[in-house]
């Protein structure tokens, strides 16, 4: 630790200016999902391609079901359950795995190439895009959890921890925005 | 059935759900909570006082009640986990019949809209932001 942050209170301020500069990121992140939004409305209009319903809705289930277990590691981490937070992280990051699989595995298998007009081209942007965040993700979990098998963390220091928390949480934020857009938004046509 | 009258029975129905559902849900989740926490808040075992001096006995009171406040924090933090989990896959499982019945794609948004908020505000403590406070 450098004497910038040798304190609990120097630490607790420089926190502050963590959470802001990441919270400025993500509305840097924000402006680029919302631009993919909006290119679906532009170029779908009220219609969209029919994809796999059951796809759809079990990858958001899985993805909403990894923010519960990374919350209760963060949560456990503020509490000093070590053993708890380590078992969530990798659960999550699991989790995240079983995403990517639906979604490059599964959605991208079916008739809907990227070079298939509009609707390709946007459906793979956005999961595309989203996809590359959860792998992202996942990488930073892997950190953050050899960090916390090291010690690296304790109830009063784990800004590591909860910016992966956050980020985390961020791309399942996304997600929520992307899965009516893309599986329940409009008449099927294609 | 057109457009108009679908949002208005969605609207109603998710009325209904937040309100008349609010004490099933408090039921379930407390349940749920209570299972997935070991009922770490009901569950103490009734300590047995140590035959010890009056300080020493204060000092393990003392730690006793800590230890149960401590517990108790924990609990109500993974108890709040459960609760906000269980709201998002209702409003998601919402949000799949509302496409199955057609229901327009403002509705749509209004869900997702709500289910950002509820992630923003518990699961990425939003206020931690403008709050004062080390951690949250």
């Amino acid at each position: 630790m450098s004497d910038v942050t040798s304190t609990l209170a120097d630490y607790r301020e420089q926190l502050k200016n963590n959470r802001l500069g990441l919270w400025f990121f993500f509305l840097s992140e924000a402006f680029l999902f919302a631009g993919l939004l909006v290119v679906r409305f532009y170029l779908w209009g009220n219609t969209r391609p029919d994809l796999d319903q059951n796809i759809g809705v079990v990858v958001t289930v899985i993805l909403l079901a990894s923010s519960f277990t990374m919350n209760r590691a963060e949560t456990a981490m503020v509490h000093d359950d070590r053993e708890r937070f380590l078992s969530n992280l990798l659960v999550t990051a699991g989790l995240g795995l079983v995403f990517l699989v639906g979604v490059v595995g599964f959605e991208w298998q079916g008739h809907i190439r990227p070079d298939d007009g509009a609707f390709g081209a946007v459906l793979y942007a956005m999961t595309g895009m989203h996809a590359l965040h959860v792998l992202s993700g996942i990488v930073f979990i892997i950190i953050v959890w050899n960090n916390g098998r090291n010690g690296h963390y304790s109830s009063d220091r784990h800004w590591g921890v909860e910016a992966c928390a956050i980020y985390w949480h961020y791309v399942d934020l996304v997600w929520v925005f992307f899965y009516p857009a893309l599986y329940l938004m409009g008449n099927v046509v294609h | 059935m057109d457009n108009t009258q679908i949002f208005v029975i969605a609207t109603v129905a998710l009325v209904l759900l937040t309100v008349g559902g609010g004490v099933t849900m408090a039921a379930v989740f407390y349940l749920f909570s209570y299972m997935v926490t070991g009922g770490a808040v009901a569950g103490i075992p009734a300590d047995t006082v140590p035959r010890i001096g009056v300080m020493a006995l204060a000092a393990w009171k003392k730690e006793r009640d800590e230890t149960r406040a401590r517990r108790a924090r924990l609990s109500a933090a993974y108890r709040s986990g459960v609760m906000v989990l269980i709201w998002l896959a209702t409003l998601t499982v919402l949000e799949f019949l509302a496409n199955m019945i057609g229901v327009s794609t403002v509705a749509m948004f209004i869900i997702a809209l709500i289910k950002a908020g509820i992630i923003l505000q518990f699961f990425m403590h939003i206020s931690s932001l403008w709050l004062e406070g080390g951690s949250h």
